[in-house]
């Protein structure tokens, strides 16, 4: 067994824990001492009901949020604990994001959505501009390049969105409730879109969902209920 | 990041006008003050310096009413050479004034009796260009060139006769008579009404000071030299009994209106930066608070809080850029117009009772004074961000991606 890529050890998240005084309401429990392995190349699906727990786990894995306890090492290397710019530049290497909503910039076009993370990262305009393109050319929207994204569906958005997540070759692609404002079909499509990624060029995918036609597509189903591990599918 | 930045400032089109709008107006604002109060302090200075105030005056020491210095003192040879042998020095011009009596069979009015000396006097000031009827002295030693309003006054025409009675050195009073070779109009009434003009030479003798002078005046090419040759030439006319002075010394009164002027004109400025301010604050704000889910996304996505802080400067920059660039295409505009169609103001009425001033203002732009206000604003934009910025560069990325 290879060593794992990401690494939870006893993690909780209690929000409104922090300036908590005598008297005022407990912090809500998010999370409770999780411990779990994550592995290079893993196709993943963190199932569970609405408020389990899911996109604070992706939020705590992708550094966007902070563990109230336990320890989170990514390559065995902790990275609770890093500054704010640190963690910039440890996300900007490591992970894609896919947002339930999307999210991409709206005054940028797709091309330049995708672009963004190069940007960040100081890659050179014609080399980012052809990565980009070739992103954009493995998710299926190469000729969408120079639209911005009001002017495409909702499907074409996140697949904009998976082609940003990936056009910096990062260690892991986090998405969090990715199909969940998709049609049925576009959500195949897209899940199935993802798995050719994982499967051709080895991208980590750790992606939320409650809809079981999508869990059907993971190679490993965490359970959560109520911030915890219930059972594990492979 | 600055065409992210170019392209997050017209998202809301209508909001980043409205600011614009409100910058390149304030600058405008400003600008037309600046040109307003500077053109019309130029004016002053300019008819202050014009008529009797020339750029230099070397007086006799010890003298309380620079004005008019009841002190006379003999003229100083050497000092007076050696300030005309100065390649800075355009024209020097001796003065003898004193208060006395004009008669004519009309009547009498108390005048300031300056006795000057016409071909050098016409070289230091600028009464000889506001002649309406007559010559400008003729060469006859009893010439008296007075205003309209002291020959309506007296009722006297040119070519008739004027007696003018002063008191001597020893008391006595002396009388000479004059004939009127010029009549003029400056539109001041206290020039036009209040003093006579008589050569040097019979202003002496009717004082009974041959030799002595209260004045020697003098003017340069380049008025902003005054103090460097004020304080070159100190030491040698007080060698002669005299004192040099400059414009700004003797006419503490157009130096009190300009610092008064230069004063409001700061006050003006701050307000115009404060509403400036204000409105920058208040669009970057509204923008801020619009796009905190996009911060986060950009900061999951690694821009450090470094950037953002960068971007929401920029857009700041570009709106105080494009804001003031308006504002001095506007305010360049208004004062180009009116620098040629001319601005008529009452101000010209108010201050001519002292001083000949045209009440028609033709404004002429200040462009140290112009950029440097846009510079102001253009900062004053940038320091509006900074609170912005850094609470946007604040804020937590998992709860940002939750926001509406």
């Amino acid at each position: 067994m290879t060593e794992p890529l990401i690494q939870l050890k006893h993690v909780s998240k209690v929000y409104g824990a922090a300036g908590r005084g005598r008297g005022e309401a407990p912090g809500v429990t998010a999370l409770e001492k999780l411990t779990i392995d994550f592995h290079a190349g893993e196709f993943t699906a963190i199932a569970g009901p609405s408020g389990s727990g899911k996109s604070t786990l992706l939020n705590l894995i992708g550094t966007i949020d902070a563990p109230t306890h336990g320890e989170i090492r990514f390559q065995d290397r902790r990275v609770s604990g890093l500054g704010e710019d640190e963690l910039a530049d440890f996300r900007l290497r490591q992970f894609g994001f896919v947002f339930q909503a999307y999210n991409l910039i709206p005054v940028l076009t797709a091309v330049e959505n995708v672009e963004y993370p190069l940007v960040l990262q100081g890659v050179p305009r014609a080399e980012r501009r052809a990565r980009s393109l070739e992103a954009l050319k493995w998710v299926g929207l190469e000729r969408e390049g120079d639209r911005r994204p009001d002017l495409l569906s909702g499907g074409q958005q996140q697949r904009v969105a998976v082609a940003r997540a990936i056009v910096h070759r990062p260690a892991v692609v986090l998405a969090d409730e990715p199909t969940a404002n998709l049609d049925s079909k576009t959500a195949a499509a897209l899940l199935d879109m993802m798995l050719d990624l994982n499967k051709k060029h080895g991208i980590t995918f750790l992606f939320s969902s409650h809809d079981p036609v999508v869990l059907s597509r993971a190679r490993r189903v965490l359970h959560l209920r109520d911030g915890k591990l219930q059972d594990e599918a492979v | 990041m600055i065409r992210l930045a170019w392209r997050n400032l017209w998202r809301n089109r209508r909001r980043s006008a409205l600011t614009l709008l409100s910058i390149s107006c304030g600058l405008a604002a400003v600008m037309l003050g600046q040109s307003l109060m500077k053109t019309i302090q130029q004016q002053m200075i300019e008819k202050s310096t014009g008529v009797m105030l020339g750029h230099l005056q070397a007086q006799a020491e010890g003298v309380q009413d620079h004005k008019v210095p009841e002190k006379t003192y003999p003229r100083p040879a050497s000092f007076e050479s050696a300030l005309r042998a100065d390649s800075r020095v355009k024209e020097v011009s001796a003065r003898l004034l004193y208060t006395g009596l004009i008669s004519s069979a009309a009547g009498s009015r108390g005048v300031l009796v300056a006795g000057v000396e016409p071909r050098t006097e016409a070289k230091v000031s600028i009464i000889h260009t506001y002649l309406r009827e007559g010559s400008y002295f003729t060469g006859n030693p009893r010439d008296v060139v007075i205003g309209d309003r002291l020959a309506s006054d007296l009722d006297v025409r040119v070519g008739e006769k004027l007696v003018i009675m002063a008191q001597g050195p020893n008391a006595e009073m002396a009388s000479e008579l004059f004939r009127v070779a010029g009549i003029y109009h400056s539109g001041s009434e206290s020039y036009d009404e209040q003093v006579a003009y008589i050569p040097l030479a019979m202003a002496q003798r009717l004082r009974g000071a041959e030799g002595r002078i209260s004045h020697l005046v003098a003017t340069l090419k380049d008025i902003s030299l005054v103090p460097q040759v004020r304080s070159e030439f100190q030491l040698l006319a007080r060698k002669e009994g005299a004192e040099l002075l400059g414009f700004r010394q003797i006419g503490f009164e157009v130096e009190g209106i300009i610092r008064f002027e230069d004063a409001i004109l700061v006050v003006v400025l701050v307000i115009i930066f404060a509403i400036v301010g204000l409105g920058v604050l208040n669009t970057i704000s509204m923008s801020m608070f619009e796009r905190i889910r996009e911060f986060g996304v950009l900061r999951a996505l690694g821009a450090r809080p470094a950037l953002i802080v960068r971007m929401i400067g920029t857009e700041a920059f570009f709106l105080g850029a494009i804001g003031a660039a308006a504002g001095i295409a506007l305010g360049g505009a208004i004062i180009a117009y009116w620098g040629r169609t001319g601005l008529s103001l009452p101000v010209g009425k108010a201050l001519s009772y002292w001083l000949p001033f045209e009440t028609m203002v033709y404004l002429q732009p200040q462009w140290r004074l112009h950029l440097g206000s846009a510079a102001g604003l253009v900062v004053v934009s940038l320091l509006a961000a900074v609170g912005p910025a850094v609470r946007a560069a604040r804020i937590v990325v998992a709860e940002a991606l939750r926001s509406l």
